[in-house]
């Protein structure tokens, strides 16, 4: 009968210690929403849960005022319900706290976390995409080979896939916060109002000194991923346009052109398309008008 | 005697103190603090766990099925498959053609081969999974109308169309022939899963001399007894059924907890030990039946006065593997597919044709609200092609008392139509944003208009009629028994046939004892089902049970005021004419005795104040040409919809439900609004939301992140407002209201998201990708 063994460590380096010891028998729990239900549906059968949800020491949280052009760091532990409530996150990058309050209902977002979020690795993760916007890179460390950080585009291999290797763990997430006249946005199509996963998910962070705004794209590719031909024709003429709208329009039509979606349970990719093109075109006035 | 000469007629008693307030339910304490038991919390000692084994094909033949790893795992009691019936192996409700465990076919992926029994839930799973299945595929066939085709593969030999109704009224050529306007449209709707909150579940318990007692949670106590029996081969005096509180059912549990039972029962019989089966809520979403997805063509004819004409209807309902609750459901949509107008010629045919499919069975409307979204919408057509506004046409053609059916059933009384149509449009505000909105971007108080361009709002009606009660073709089904004891404190218990599924009966029976006893509610308990306590009362079901099992109850009451009425008028020195029960007490207004000291006088006299009441539905009729008194009496309802549609997106938002409905008599205001807000997003969930898709028989939504149902976030306000026209053989008046809550919102949602957008839809549910491509589809003509 199976009956998986459960390690609950208490601090990071103790997990890290197991995750060492046991290689990739384990699995990690962090919040457990996306786990449980896999287990509960023989979906896998790990040998090894280590639950890391005591672990304090990955529940850190500094993101605010203070970092505003710095440097923002947020423990894997930290919850979707915290980052959607947390006040230095809405003000620093809305984006997020936008992107997490869309998470699942109450309950789900009281347990589900930011690390395990990213860990994943869905394509409609709401908080990856939103990371991802932010220029974000998951801080991956392990008991024998340190700590290394790694640009979120390249975190993400597929579908479930990341560039994680046997005892390493996803310890946090650390990004350059956006200047203090940067403005961004967060527009999700999901099925219904709640307990929906993300159909087609648009982040944008727009910085108007610079004249930039980076992009991202959920649901339309197997992994969250930056619009990069979008951004660059925002970027070679945002600064001189004349008309401003019309430009948004077409970096939104550029963005449809970045995706490349395809039909599901959820929707079809024709209809991808025309969300990412509208979705895109809405965030973007939001940000940037 | 037959039943149906028992019965008496109208409750003679009016005065009302409990039937019309709002009583507060009287299972809600136990349900919100956690106390109610639901059949998976139920405890028993050395009880073990079963689990069915699913081959996972849609359509093949059955060569075998080896359990050997199975039943050599430990822990591991029993794997019993058909050869271990020992009675008949059906459970079939209505048809015979539903093998509990089927032996040399599966017709669909929820068909189970085996049943395992093991210490544990766990390894019961685990040991289903080891059973290997020996299979040789079949072609299979998975929509109804490809399966009316003569090549089609078969479900069963006996072909794959099973069912036709008809219904023939009229000249229906001359009545086109007189038509100024002909709309004639095809129309699709598809499989929807009932959701109830607790999945199937049952535990059997051997007892006494080789019977069995079987717990559930299920609408049909007496369904589940017959299935028992039969499959066991007992006697039903041998099988006693016990309702457990039942989270949920809308006709999810009318037939099909017979099968789960039935397993349980089974492994009960074979192991000597309490067997417990419950279901995953993906096995639910399996093995349960749908709403049957339908096909319908609809031609309505009409002056250029709004007068109709003629209407044409050819629907194809899609059954499934078996034919479970079928015939109910294409008799109903059969003699409702005109909708609740006075039409002069109709000619109806309704056809149940066997799929690969899972079976399709009773849900919330039974089979009504598909033909009901086809007639719903072609009004709508008709009245736009004559420039007519859709609630008039729908008051110039209503039922109403003097008018006629489709079925030519000449309307007496009860007919509360108009009203619902009347305050649904003036509580709306219908003719003011009708006129303002069609199509139109539109403003909202409190928001800027400037960037909702692309919000395009409108408004949408849809009325319905509901035959209550089985009708024509259910009448052996058509009768029920309440057993009442009045115990020498006075106190009540009332034992029933009628189920609790949530919808409050408890509450609405336990308020018609009380005045049928002149007690307050307080002195009575009423019990969940059990099939020991009174005779075979029928499914509750069809929006029966306060009207068949709440007369019941006054029967009982008044054959105890007879006995118990003697008594007080000895002991007063009273003649029996004088002597009322009220308030507690009995007796006239000088002398009385309180209803506790009568009780007790009783007692020492040793007469019985035990009674047993039983009603029986009026005869009703459906000859071969679906003509006659298909329904002894109809609710009526109208469901005014207010959307905004994104068009960008193509997602609807429905922001307002104005919901009237005829219900007879009010028994309780608040769970009658509940029983409607319920109602109501599940309408919602019709049109906008639910689909349970398949591919080749194999489910893709199996589960609720995949099978969308609208959440408290998707709730418009819903406005509810009752019409009170009294059935004169209804308890205190009442009708039935279980199903119309569930019947004219999807069709209201449509017809506003099309005032909206100016273009029709003639396939549900309509998702953001659907109404978004009829956009595009729209500005490319």
């Amino acid at each position: 009968m199976y009956e998986p063994q459960w390690k609950r460590p208490t601090s990071k380096a103790e997990a890290l210690a197991v995750l060492g010891d046991v290689g990739e028998d384990a699995v990690v729990v962090a919040g457990g929403t996306d786990i449980a239900p896999l287990i509960s549906k023989c979906r896998i059968r790990p040998r090894l849960l280590v639950d890391i949800s005591r672990v304090d020491d990955l529940k850190l949280l500094n993101v605010g005022p203070g970092s505003k052009g710095g440097s923002a760091a947020i423990g894997a532990m930290v919850t979707h319900g915290a980052l959607a409530r947390d006040e230095g996150v809405s003000e620093v990058a809305h984006v997020l706290a936008a992107a997490c309050r869309t998470v699942g209902a109450p309950q789900v977002r009281a347990r589900g976390t930011i690390g395990g979020n990213v860990a994943n690795a869905s394509p409609a993760a709401d908080g990856a995409v939103a990371l991802v916007a932010l220029g974000a890179s998951a801080v991956v460390e392990s008991d024998g080979n340190g700590r290394r950080e790694v640009p979120l585009p390249e975190f993400f291999l597929g579908p479930g896939q990341t560039v994680l290797r046997p005892g390493e763990l996803v310890t946090g997430i650390t990004f350059a916060a956006p200047s203090s006249v940067a403005r961004s946005a967060y527009r999700k199509a999901g099925q219904r109002n709640a307990l929906a996963i993300a159909v087609v998910s648009v982040a944008a962070v727009h910085e108007p000194e610079a004249g930039t705004v980076r992009i991202a794209l959920g649901s339309v590719a197997p992994t969250p991923i930056r619009a990069t031909e979008a951004e660059k024709l925002f970027e070679s003429g945002w600064l001189d346009a004349s008309d401003r709208a019309e430009l948004l329009g077409a970096v939104a039509a550029a963005a449809a052109r970045d995706a490349s979606p395809i039909d599901d349970i959820r929707a079809s990719a024709w209809y991808r398309t025309v969300l990412v093109e509208v979705l895109t075109r809405r965030a973007l006035e939001e940000v940037c008008l | 005697m037959s039943k149906r000469e028992i019965q008496d007629g109208p409750p003679e008693r009016d005065r009302t103190a409990a039937v019309g307030a709002p009583v507060k339910r009287v299972d809600a304490s136990d349900k919100v603090t956690g106390r109610a038991v639901y059949l998976d919390d139920m405890v028993m000692p050395g009880v073990l766990h079963a689990a069915l084994v699913f081959p996972g094909c849609a359509h093949a033949v059955l060569r075998g099925v080896d359990a050997s790893a199975a039943r050599s795992m430990a822990g591991v009691r029993s794997v019993l498959t058909a050869d271990d019936i020992p009675g008949e192996n059906q459970v079939g409700v209505i048809d015979t053609d539903q093998p509990l465990l089927p032996f040399d076919r599966i017709r669909y992926e929820g068909d189970a081969v085996a049943v395992v029994v093991a210490e544990t839930a766990v390894l019961a799973r685990e040991a289903a999974d080891a059973v290997s299945v020996d299979l040789t595929e079949l072609p299979g066939v998975f929509d109804a109308v490809r399966a009316m085709e003569p090549d089609a593969p078969l479900v069963h030999e006996s072909g794959n169309v099973f069912l036709h109704d008809k219904v023939r009224k009229g000249d229906v050529d001359a009545g086109f022939d007189a038509a100024d306007i002909i709309v004639e449209r095809e129309f699709r709707t598809h499989h929807q899963e009932h959701c109830y909150l607790e999945p199937l579940a049952a535990l059997a318990v051997p007892a006494d001399n080789g019977s069995m007692t079987v717990y559930g949670t299920m609408q049909c106590p007496f369904y589940v007894q017959k299935a028992v029996a039969d499959v066991l081969g007992l006697p039903l005096a041998s099988v006693r059924v016990i309702q457990t509180v039942t989270g949920g059912g809308f006709g999810g549990k009318e037939d099909v907890p017979s099968e789960i039972c039935a397993c349980a029962a089974l492994a009960a019989w074979k192991t000597g030990s309490a067997v417990k089966l419950v279901y995953s809520r993906e096995e639910d979403f399996l093995r349960s039946s749908k709403r049957h997805p339908m096909r319908v063509t609809f031609k309505l004819g009409a002056k250029r006065d709004g007068t109709f004409t003629a209407a044409k209807i050819r629907a194809v309902a899609d059954g499934g593997a078996y034919t479970t609750l079928s015939p109910v459901v294409v008799f109903r949509a059969a003699a409702h597919a005109t909708g609740p107008y006075e039409i002069p010629n109709v000619w109806t045919d309704v056809y149940g044709v066997y799929t690969n499919r899972q079976t399709a069975g009773a849900f919330r409307g039974f089979g009504q609200p598909q033909v009901i979204f086809a007639n719903e919408s072609v009004i709508d057509e008709v009245a736009d092609a004559i420039g007519m506004d859709p609630v008039d046409i729908r008051l110039k053609n209503c039922l109403d008392v003097g008018k006629r059916t489709a079925t030519n059933q000449l309307l007496t009384e009860s007919v509360g139509l108009r009203e619902t149509l009347e305050l649904a449009r003036e509580l709306s505000g219908w003719d003011g944003k009708r006129a303002a909105q069609g199509g139109r971007g539109g403003e909202q108080p409190g928001r800027a208009s400037d960037a909702r361009d692309h919000i395009k709002r409108g408004i949408g009606v849809g009325s319905i009629y509901y035959g209550v009660s089985l009708g024509a073709k259910g009448l052996a089904l058509d009768g029920s028994g309440a057993h009442i004891n009045v115990y020498r404190d006075g106190s009540v218990r009332i034992g029933v046939g009628g189920t609790e599924m949530g919808q409050g009966l408890l509450t609405v029976l336990a308020q018609i004892a009380a005045d049928s006893l002149g007690v307050p509610v307080g002195f009575v308990h009423v019990e969940r089902a059990d099939t020991s306590v009174v005779p075979d009362s029928g499914p509750s079901v069809a929006s029966r049970t306060t009207l068949m099992t709440g007369n019941a109850v006054i029967d009982a009451a008044r054959k105890l005021r007879t006995v118990m009425g003697e008594v007080a008028a000895d002991s007063l020195g009273l003649d029996p004419s004088e002597i009322e029960f009220d308030g507690g007490t009995v007796g006239s207004a000088e002398k009385n005795v309180t209803f506790a000291e009568l009780a007790e006088q009783c007692w020492v006299r040793n007469v019985s104040t035990a009674a047993d009441g039983w009603y029986a539905a009026p005869e009703s009729t459906f000859d071969e040409n679906g003509q006659g008194d298909a329904y002894a009496v109809y609710s009526y309802a109208t469901h005014v919809a207010e959307i905004e549609v994104d068009t960008e997106t193509g997602r609807v938002t429905v922001v307002r439900i104005t919901a009237a409905h005829d219900v007879g008599r009010v028994m309780n205001p608040v769970t009658l609004e509940g029983q409607i807000e319920g109602g109501v997003l599940q309408g919602i969930g019709m049109a906008l939301y639910e689909q349970m898709k398949s591919k080749g028989g194999a489910v893709v939504t199996p589960d609720f992140s995949t099978y969308i149902i609208p959440t408290a976030m998707d709730t418009p306000a819903i406005r509810t407002v009752f019409v009170e026209d009294p059935y004169s053989k209804g308890p205190f008046g009442a009708k039935g209201i279980g199903e119309t809550p569930a019947m004219p919102g999807a069709v209201a949602v449509a017809n506003a998201v099309s005032n909206a957008l100016g273009v029709r839809f003639h396939e549900l549910p309509l998702t953001p990708e659907r109404v978004r491509r009829a956009v595009s589809e729209r500005k490319n003509s």
